[in-house]
């Protein structure tokens, strides 16, 4: 068994980074779940016979449009077909929304899983739907640009139906239609295998049109025809009140940062002149360099180290491991004054840390004895960061992917660095000051071994050489 | 509005004062007005408890941000005027009569004006303020590593009591591993669907300089219901942008008022016989013991790198010595290497070794929040956009030589155990096969 306080320190750092890394993963994978919500078919009421020019303002008792006869009996075929999907699907459902408390990993998967039976009645029907449509078809992208004003009069009857067209008999359910291109309002009425995994996920209260206590309601005539991104993603637009918001947002964004470059120079001295008048009246005791500072250039000394150490990596490893005897003159002049302009470097930022730890010392007087490592809670903000969001831009899905491979790969590295370190102050100890005493000493070695210089992957033999008589 | 000129000054008349400071107001999204200032600045005490939670509601979000573990509000006045005075003296703050403020809130508004507008230049607030609550409309990339997993402090609770076997330690750390090979699997599927996501919606973005649509805005048409509230923000972001920008027109009216504020100055505080201001008290609001663990850790790298450069100047040094004498037996001069080549490569060296000191600084694109924009290979790019390609050539350096630091690390271990191996008696220490590669 280790010592009580070797123990301690070790599963503190090792849970610490546990709960980091669960943290990083569930982040992951709610952001995973969003995406797949998207990918999955987008279920969509479809117009039987749009008339762009019709007047829609009134609720939906569509009555000025009379079916075809054929329209009707495949109706009633959807409708059978409709019946027996939504039961299976109400099935499946309370299994589902009972354990609301699901990871977002169950979820998709348990969307997969009902999209599948789901999935099949639905996509017979665009493909019944298709003869009726081509005539409707260029009627609806005449009558595009007039879509966008309806769905946007349509959002105000927020509980209210917003739909269209005409033999949608009453919806409960709240649609509201951002412009579509080929159809123009998005109703979420039979989408369940897609909604019911964000009504799991999104317990937050984004109140998506979840129709799981209303999947009774739901009334038998609705065609729908489910389309995924995939296959339409590039005629999505999107609504136009939205547009004009961001518009705005990015234009003023735009003036802020304009504001931000060129700097009023009255206004500068204006307030340069204030903070002086300011510090006169200054009488606090105290060093002339605020805890704020401090922090800052501990910062960037930390930072200064890790370029320093890396600059002095790469300055060793010039011709890879070569001889010095392979380097040219120059290039062997060139490595001795980086190291000596390195070293110069180091004693000037050690010598900073030193009276950054003495201005320390008078703000907060004599330290405490024991270093706890409980950092604190509240960390003093820096100056802050700057300016909008600025584009980075990837070219292709293995850019992206090399990008935060690497990103974890760094982060890792530096966790494994630290508890590295971490280990060696503490097991180190153990090993040079007992002597060996029993299997169990030996054991210790051979693990606290593997551990440090193998990263636990690998393990020596430890074979005990019995004196032969 | 929408011109990005500047309007000229000539047209502020006296009522510009208190339409800049309603500007301000609305700009940092509170709700004071013009009367309170000018209350503050004759020092009326109908200001006072507005002031203060003014400024505990512009520094407690900062901090929040910068913090790591989250931590509820104060409710009280008094714990907020403490927060207040904790934060300000941290930034150096230096007024005594400030500190000396009772925590009741009766009186002190002429201090708390000035502390405020103190804080407008310091923290450059109102920008600050604005990007701290920018909205996110866009799929964010963190470049930067600084708020990433090895930054997360560790909490003395998880340690739990007692004594544990080094095959827990071991089991621990085979957990971690797991996880790591988790969260890269995560982390590669995520970017699929992100890049999926964008392919599919080329060509939707009104703006054609991102093209594609991101995560929340395909939400958005998804969900048209949860699209409220982002809704809301943006028009609130939008309404607070323009407040700033009536702000940054009329500025310099209220600091010429300031200058009128500091004249003011209506000396004769009435508590001038008050006990003086102990500062360690207000810093033990917080004990910024972090600061000093950031110190030990930063002085114990320094300390190793100074050693280890150390060792290896001398080994060079000695080696380029023997090098001369040798050359220097043959030859009269060296004539390898001039003294001319010599002062060439110091210079070069000079300017590489300042060019890393200003590589300490921050680097200034890697710490803003990147908005995720995919562009096929071929088409033009703007100038402010940051390549993928330069981000990983940074990435790969860094991923080198952290690996090089741990296999030293490794390596010193080794050395270490090796002595410890021999010096086991009745035990022969067979060693894994060598894998390096």
């Amino acid at each position: 068994m280790l010592p009580a306080s070797c123990s301690h320190r070790l599963v503190t750092e090792l849970q610490g980074a546990l709960a980091a890394c669960q943290k990083k993963e569930e982040a992951l994978q709610q952001s995973i779940a969003r995406c797949r919500v998207l990918l999955q078919p987008w279920e969509v009421p479809s117009p039987p016979s749009p008339e762009p020019a019709r007047s829609t303002e009134t609720k939906p008792a569509f009555t000025a449009h009379e079916p075809t006869p054929k329209e009707l009996k495949e109706l009633e075929l959807l409708n059978q077909a409709l019946e027996k999907a939504l039961q299976v699907r109400k099935g499946i459902c309370q299994v589902q929304s009972s354990k609301s408390a699901s990871s977002g990993k169950t979820a998709p998967s348990l969307v997969t899983a009902q999209a599948g039976p789901g999935a099949r009645p639905r996509t017979s029907n665009p493909k019944a739907c298709v003869p009726a449509k081509p005539p409707p078809t260029s009627q609806r992208d005449s009558g595009r640009l007039k879509k966008p004003a309806r769905a946007s009069s349509h959002r105000g009857k927020a509980p209210g139906n917003a739909l269209t067209h005409a033999r949608q008999p009453e919806n409960s359910m709240p649609i509201e239609g951002p412009s579509l291109c080929p159809l123009p309002s998005q109703g979420q009425v039979p989408g369940l295998p897609t909604s019911t995994p964000v009504s799991v996920l999104r317990e937050a209260g984004a109140t998506g049109p979840s129709p799981g206590p209303e999947e009774g309601k739901i009334q038998p005539g609705l065609r729908s025809e489910a389309f995924t991104l995939k296959e339409k993603g590039t005629q999505l637009q999107l609504p136009l009140f939205y547009k004009k918001i961001a518009s705005r947002n990015s234009s003023l964004w735009a003036q802020v940062q304009h504001y931000q470059s060129s700097a009023d120079t009255a206004v500068a001295a204006a307030k340069a002149h204030f903070m002086e008048r300011m510090k006169v009246t200054f009488d606090l005791p105290g060093p002339a360099i605020s805890l704020a500072e401090i922090q800052e250039e501990v910062n960037r000394l930390d930072q200064a180290c890790h370029l320093l150490t890396q600059h002095l990596e790469e300055a060793l490893d010039v011709n890879g491991e070569a001889a010095t005897a392979s380097l040219s003159w120059e290039q062997e002049y060139h490595r001795l004054v980086t190291l000596e302009g390195l070293q110069a470097a180091v004693e000037r930022h050690l010598l900073r840390l030193r009276e950054l730890r003495d201005a320390e010392e008078q703000w907060l007087g004599p330290r405490p004895v024991e270093s706890s490592l409980w950092g604190s809670a509240l960390c003093l903000g820096g100056k802050g960061s700057s300016g909008s969001t600025n584009h980075i831009v990837y070219s292709s899905v293995e850019e992206l992917q090399t990008m935060t491979a690497l990103k974890l790969r760094v982060t890792m590295l530096k966790q494994q660095i630290h508890l590295e370190k971490v280990l060696m102050e503490e097991l180190l100890p153990l090993v040079r000051s007992e002597n060996p005493a029993g299997p169990a000493q030996v054991a210790l070695y051979r693990a606290i071994h593997s551990q440090l210089c193998e990263a636990g992957e690998r393990f020596s033999i430890l074979v005990r050489d019995e004196p032969s008589v | 509005m929408g011109r990005l000129g500047r309007r000229p000054r000539e047209d502020l008349g006296p009522g510009a004062l208190p339409t800049a400071i309603s500007s301000l107001s609305r700009a940092l999204r509170g709700g004071l007005g013009p009367e309170t200032f000018r209350k503050a600045k004759f020092d009326l005490p109908e200001a006072v408890a507005e002031l203060w939670s003014l400024l505990f509601s512009l520094l407690w979000p900062i901090h929040q941000e910068g913090a790591v573990a989250p931590r509820d509000p104060p409710d009280a006045l008094e714990g907020q005027i403490r927060f207040v005075k904790w934060v300000l003296c941290c930034y150096g703050y230096g007024r005594r009569h400030f500190y000396q403020l009772s925590e009741d809130g009766s009186y002190g508004s002429y201090e708390l004006l000035l502390a405020f507008s103190w804080l407008l230049v310091y923290l450059s607030l109102p920008e600050r303020f604005l990007c701290l609550n920018c909205v996110h409309q866009g799929d964010d990339a963190w470049i930067c590593l600084c708020k990433d997993l090895a930054s997360y402090p560790v909490s003395l609770a998880l340690g739990g009591k007692g004594r544990v076997d080094i095959r827990y330690v071991q089991w621990l750390l085979g957990k971690l591993r797991f996880q790591w090979r988790s969260l890269y699997a995560s982390q590669q599927e995520q970017c699929t669907l992100l890049n999926k996501i964008h392919l599919y919606t080329r060509g939707c973005h009104p703006d054609p300089s991102v093209g594609h649509l991101s995560v929340p805005e395909l939400e958005l048409l998804r969900f048209p219901e949860s699209s409220k509230q982002l809704l809301q923000q943006l028009e609130s972001e939008n309404s607070c942008l323009e407040a700033f920008l009536e702000w940054k027109h009329m500025e310099l009216v209220y600091w010429q008022w300031m200058d009128t504020v500091m004249d003011a100055n209506p000396i004769g505080i009435p508590n001038a016989g008050k006990q003086d201001v102990f500062l360690p008290e207000i810093l033990q609001y917080c004990s910024p013991k972090y600061i000093t663990g950031e110190m030990d850790r930063v002085q114990k790298n320094l300390e190793a790198l100074r050693q280890r450069l150390q060792e290896t100047v001398n080994q060079q040094r000695a080696a380029w010595h023997t090098k001369v004498s040798r050359c220097s037996r043959r030859l009269p001069r060296l004539s390898e290497l001039s003294t001319a080549m010599m002062k060439e490569i110091q210079e070069t060296v000079g300017c590489e070794l300042a060019a890393l000191e200003q590589g300490c600084e921050v680097k200034s694109w890697s710490h803003r929040l990147q908005r995720l924009v995919f562009r096929e290979a071929g088409e033009p790019s703007n100038s402010g956009t940051h390549q993928m390609t330069k981000v990983i050539q940074v990435l790969r350096r860094e991923e080198a030589s952290l690996e090089k630091t741990f296999r030293r690390l490794q390596e010193e271990c080794q050395q270490e155990l090796a002595i410890l191996a021999r010096g086991l008696e009745g035990v022969i220490w067979i060693l894994p096969p060598y894998q390096r590669w």
